[in-house]
């Protein structure tokens, strides 16, 4: 149990790398990258010893967790914490988060350097990267919302740092810059809902919060504080959620963040901190669950986000902003999954994702490397320049749009049966309809990347497939991407020691044993097919002038798919016509109202006064003695009036 | 309680001594002015360290207490009737390590000064030894001239070694606070005649129970005369404009741990000495700090001087400090005690940083910079900090502060807890549009020629930013100082705001 009650070395030791590089690192030999790459190698490693200790504490019947920490501070009776928690949500997020954050590492020693020569700020690129995973361990493994809402900000400015990394563009300035104040943004709403749940619990530890929750302890809440706070409150802190998950109306931010290095969208942007909300909720799930209403915001955010996303995916023409929506859109189906109250297969679907997607960035960072272009319009034809980059995209892409036997179409799957199971047939078809355009937008990716006539013929001579190092983690994480779902049955995860499948193994209020609708999965599989086989059809080499013609017979709707349905656009609006004018009304009225009139205004009267008074006394004899005698005359006239009455 | 000596008469000697010091050295010899001010910058702040270290937060109270009696049972004078009392609490403690560490780095910073130093050193120390006067007394007539002392030389450090607008800067900022000085003037002068004990020594008016509508009356008039100085809206406008025309180590100085007497001159005579007022006015105080987070974070939003942001940027930080006090329970006002802390080393940080790039580009304009961060690396992490540290990034000082704040605030005051978290939210707008346009982007060939900060500059930042990072990760020193003084504070509750006391919540 020695690791499970000393986890915090898990986060602190690459932040410890950090520190290193962030203070010597442009002077050691390869820009520090060893000190990385070892950090999280000794995490990864770390990590199975953890998932043993943690597996043997559920075998003997300690139920796998432990809690560890020491007072922060404290005033008077307010007392703060800090405190690690190790369960099994933790862990698969342990598990994600250093594989992933491994392979990142790994191919970014190759990505991050063209002919040989790193990057410059190579050493710069490893700091961030090593205090990123860090605090993304820190954020999984925190016991208190507090902390959490440290970690939380630790991830969002790392994510400023690495969209940024580029910052002689003004365009990846401004992606980090609203990256940054759009999730900042949710996290205020988080803040207060933090704030709001310890006056109604008196904890900011989640599993006292937890506690109060399940025994029914906010159940009065509505007689102290009237009806909807306790909706309020958790509705606020989803709004966290909502902003680092990208969801609907939050979900601007991430597509723009596809400027920072592609090894960074791989780990930050797809597989690691865009899930915290996903995590947040899931850790949280038993109050959401006694939350009137919370679950069902959930679920229609989700469900939103999911479809909305969908479709402007289909449209775009730029390889990783392709791959950004369509995490947008998993995000809102493991949303949906939470909205049922399923943890698990959250979790499930979090993990699979998680090593689809990373691959898929990754295959994409081997393109745009290899062949300095990520326009899709100008690649295609590629898969034999590139064959390994292809069958590992591929295969990826296959798993992202659910096909039988790959983890996307287990974790996927999961989410239907629990929609089926717990909510009506409306929802079912509309994410049968996500789950549609999902397949539709991947294999649209794939046939224009990879296959058909290259379009441009330079691109093409110039691409080579890229170096093995580059290529290690991509076939790691692709036999992932092939087998995780599997985990999903309760043999499997039996046979590998775990307490049965991921329901079993991830649960609240009672374990759940995987079912597995045969009818609900051929189902899926179909829609899956089909939106392939409409992919072909509309897409694929000399098919795409079905598309075009699509695209002329529409050409309002196509430009309002083409421009995302113009958020950014209305968004813009809002801040340049309300925000900043009412700045700027601010600061006029600063000036004009409160400094001009009402400082300058009683100085002026004085000197004005000042001057006037001065005017009149002039020094001169006859001057005084006309005024003498206006007084004397005005005076006796004011007596003879006075003495007349 | 540990023994410390005399150490509070010196923290007060050494300034006085070096400002004599300095004018006694003939102004040709300006290498000579520089070393006896880094030599006094040094060990005024390592008193300050061993002060605030020395502390005893277990027994709180007021420690190291000196008297020198200067007037007694003489005509209305009775015992101790007027004396030179100096003692700190948990209050006073951390506010002295910020001056201490502030007028440190504003030595460092102002190496560079060559036109009349010797003159500028002069006012600086008086400056200084006025403010650790204002912390350190315990009685109101002292106390008010180390405020006077405080204040008055800024005048002259503006007018003379400032720059943008500054005659007008320097005599707005004097003549406002001069007015609020009538105030407390006003103030200080009814209570000592209604409490009668012919004395002004602070412990004595503390204990007298002054009459309910005599405190409700005369509580504005501190709150009022020391909120001027601590940015109250809505006469807060002499300090962006004073900050612009002050030079680099004043701006520091002022921003940082000036305003900060305001805020501390509410605590000490306000809440302290007439608690019978605070439920009247400590609300209105609420409501005026409110207005001034959010109103402070809009106006900084559309400036483009860099001075201006940083300046707007005070007022609304100020205003949490406010938000902080007017919520009188534990929590907030503890609060507002790390704020005061927080803003002082984090806006120092700021000046010293935007001072290091006027000298060399004579231009604060942020549209005109970009790209900065290629020929100015240091400046820009230093920067940033600042920057993060005030959009209250946790880990910071910012966020501790703030958190408190908003948690404070929560209970009774819900809606203007929530404008506090939304003004934080507009902080990290514009503190990101000023890092983006001013030091990131596309380079600007205009300046190439810029040198990143000088050695000087270097070790002001460090010695800002250590504090900056401690007390983010490690408030424990600070909030147990601060706790034992705020605990003991008349009139303020000791509930926090939590629903979990309730029988209700509290269940199993």
């Amino acid at each position: 149990m020695f690791w499970m009650e000393h986890v915090w070395i898990l986060p602190a030791l690459p932040v410890c790398a950090f520190f290193v590089l962030f203070l010597v690192g442009r002077f050691l030999p390869r820009g520090g990258d060893w000190l990385s790459i070892g950090a999280v190698g000794t995490v990864f490693g770390l990590f199975f010893v953890v998932l043993i200790e943690h597996l043997d504490s559920i075998a003997d019947g300690l139920g796998g967790l432990a809690n560890s920490g020491f007072t922060w501070l404290q005033v008077g009776e307010f007392t703060l914490r800090i405190g690690w928690t190790v369960d099994s949500i933790a862990v698969v997020m342990i598990g994600v988060i250093a594989t992933v954050g491994l392979m990142v590492v790994l191919y970014s020693t190759q990505y991050m350097r063209h002919h040989g020569k790193p990057e410059p700020r190579y050493w710069w690129y490893f700091a961030v990267i090593s205090l990123f995973i860090g605090s993304m361990l820190a954020l999984v493994l925190a016991d208190n919302l507090l902390l959490l809402y440290v970690a939380w900000e630790g991830v969002g400015v790392c994510s400023f740092l690495l969209i940024g990394f580029y910052h002689e563009r003004r365009s990846a300035v401004e992606a980090a810059k609203k990256a940054f104040v759009t999730t900042r943004l949710g996290d205020v709403g988080m803040l207060i809902g933090i704030i709001l749940l310890w006056r109604a619990t008196g904890s900011f530890q989640i599993t006292e919060i937890i506690q109060a929750a399940q025994a029914g302890r906010l159940d009065d809440l509505p007689q102290v504080m009237g009806d909807g706070y306790l909706t309020m409150s958790v509705l606020f802190l989803f709004l966290g959620a909502m902003g680092k998950s990208a969801q609907f109306p939050f979900h601007v931010w991430l597509p723009d963040a596809m400027e920072g290095p592609t090894p960074v969208s791989a780990l930050i942007h797809a597989a690691t901190m865009v899930v915290a909300g996903v995590y947040l909720v899931a850790r949280l799930l038993p109050l959401f669950d006694v939350t009137p209403g919370a679950l069902e915001v959930v679920l229609a955010i989700g469900l939103a986000t999911a479809l909305l996303t969908g479709v402007i995916a289909l449209a775009q023409t730029d390889i990783k902003r392709v791959l950004a929506y369509s995490t947008v859109s998993q995000l809102g189906f493991m949303f949906v999954a939470l909205g049922c109250g399923a943890v698990g297969v959250a979790m499930l679907h979090l993990m699979t994702h998680a090593f689809f997607k990373a691959t898929l960035f990754l295959g994409a960072g081997s393109i745009i490397h290899m062949s300095d272009e990520q326009d899709a319009r100008r690649l295609g034809g590629l898969w034999w320049r590139m064959p390994v980059t292809a069958v590992t995209f591929i295969l990826s892409a296959l798993a992202l749009a659910g096909i039988a036997p790959l983890s996307g179409f287990f974790s996927k799957d999961e989410i239907f049966v629990v929609v089926e199971a717990t909510q009506n047939e409306a929802i079912l078809v509309l994410l049968g309809v996500a789950a549609f355009l999902s397949a539709v937008y991947m294999a649209r990716l794939v046939f224009i990347t990879f296959f058909g006539a290259p379009k441009d013929l330079e691109v093409i001579r110039r691409t080579r497939e890229a170096p093995a190092l580059m290529l290690i983690p991509l076939v790691f994480l692709t036999v992932l991407t092939a087998f995780a779902g599997w985990f999903a049955m309760d043999q499997v995860g039996d046979w590998f020691g775990f307490p049965g499948g991921i329901n079993q193994w991830i649960y609240f209020p009672e374990p759940e044993a995987f079912h597995f609708n045969s009818a609900l999965a051929v189902g899926t599989g179909l829609v899956s097919l089909l939106g392939i086989s409409t992919a072909w059809w509309l897409f694929y080499g000399r098919n795409a002038r079905r598309a075009q013609a699509l695209r002329e017979r529409q050409p309002r709707l196509a430009a309002m798919v083409e421009n995302k349905f113009y958020f950014d656009e209305s968004y813009q609006w809002a801040i340049d016509h309300a925000v900043l004018p009412f700045g700027r009304i601010v600061a006029r009225f600063d000036r004009l109202v409160v400094n001009d009139t009402g400082i300058n205004g009683p100085a002026n009267l004085t000197r004005w006064s000042g001057e006037w008074v001065r005017r009149h006394v002039t020094g001169r004899l006859p001057d005084y003695a006309l005024l003498m005698v206006i007084g004397v005359a005005v005076l006796g006239a004011l007596g003879f009036l006075l003495r007349s009455n | 309680m540990n023994d410390v000596g005399e150490l509070l008469l010196v923290l007060l000697l050494i300034p006085g001594a070096a400002c004599l010091l300095t004018l006694l050295t003939p102004s040709r010899h300006d290498q000579v002015v520089r070393v006896i001010a880094l030599a006094t910058g040094i060990a005024v702040f390592v008193i300050s360290i061993i002060v605030f270290a020395a502390f005893d937060y277990s027994e709180g109270g007021f420690q190291f207490a000196l008297r020198y009696v200067w007037i007694e049972n003489v005509g209305i004078f009775q015992e101790n009737g007027i004396s030179l009392f100096l003692a700190i609490d948990g209050i006073a403690a951390p506010l002295v390590l910020l001056n201490g560490i502030v007028a440190c780095a504003g030595v460092l910073v102002s190496w560079k000064i060559d036109y009349r130093n010797k003159d500028f050193f002069i006012l600086f120390w008086a400056l200084v030894a006025g403010v650790f006067g204002v912390y350190i007394s315990q009685d109101l007539f002292f106390w008010f001239f180390f405020y006077e002392l405080a204040v008055l030389p800024m005048y002259l450090l503006i007018v003379v070694w400032g720059s943008t607008n500054k005659e007008y800067g320097a005599m707005k900022l004097t003549m406002v606070l001069v007015g609020g000085s009538v105030l407390i003037f006003i103030g200080i002068f009814a209570v000592f005649a209604e409490a009668g004990a012919g004395t002004f020594d602070m412990a004595v008016l503390r204990e007298v129970e002054f009459d309910k509508s005599f405190a409700k009356t005369f509580f504005p008039f501190f709150m009022i005369g020391c909120g001027v100085l601590a940015g109250l809206w809505p006469f807060h406008t002499w300090s962006p404009d004073g900050h612009v025309a002050a030079p680099t180590a004043v701006s520091m100085l002022h921003a940082g741990v000036l305003m900060k007497l305001g805020a501390f001159g509410i605590v000490r005579l306000g809440i302290e000495t007439l608690p019978a007022g605070t439920d009247l006015w400590m609300p209105v105080l609420l409501v005026l700090g409110g207005i001034a987070a959010i109103y402070g974070a809009f106006s900084a939003l559309h400036q483009t001087d860099l001075k201006f942001v940083v300046g707007y940027s005070s007022v609304s930080h100020m205003g949490f400090v406010l938000l902080g006090l007017g919520t009188m329970n534990t929590i907030g006002v503890n609060g507002a005690v790390l704020q005061m802390f927080s803003h002082g080393v984090m806006t120092a940080l700021f000046f010293a940083m935007v001072g290091a790039i006027y000298d060399q580009a004579h231009t604060r304009d942020i549209t005109q910079f970009g790209g900065i961060i290629k020929r100015m690396p240091l400046f820009v992490i230093f920067f940033g900090i600042a920057g993060l540290a005030s959009l209250g990034l946790p880990g910071l000082s910012g966020f501790v502060a703030e958190f408190h704040i908003f948690v404070g605030a929560v209970a009774e005051f819900p809606f203007w807890a929530a404008i506090g978290v939304l003004s934080a939210a507009l902080t990290a707008v514009y503190v990101l549009r000023l890092l983006g346009r001013a030091t990131l982007g596309p380079v600007n060939p205009r300046w190439d020629g810029l040198r990143d900060i000088s050695r000087w500059e270097m070790a002001a930042g460090l010695m800002l930013i250590a504090p900056i990072v401690a007390m983010g990760v490690w408030p424990d020193p600070f909030v147990d100082r601060i706790a034992s003084a705020v605990l003991e504070l008349p009139s303020v509750d000791e509930v926090g705001g939590s629903l979990a006391n309730l029988p209700v919540v509290r269940g199993g």
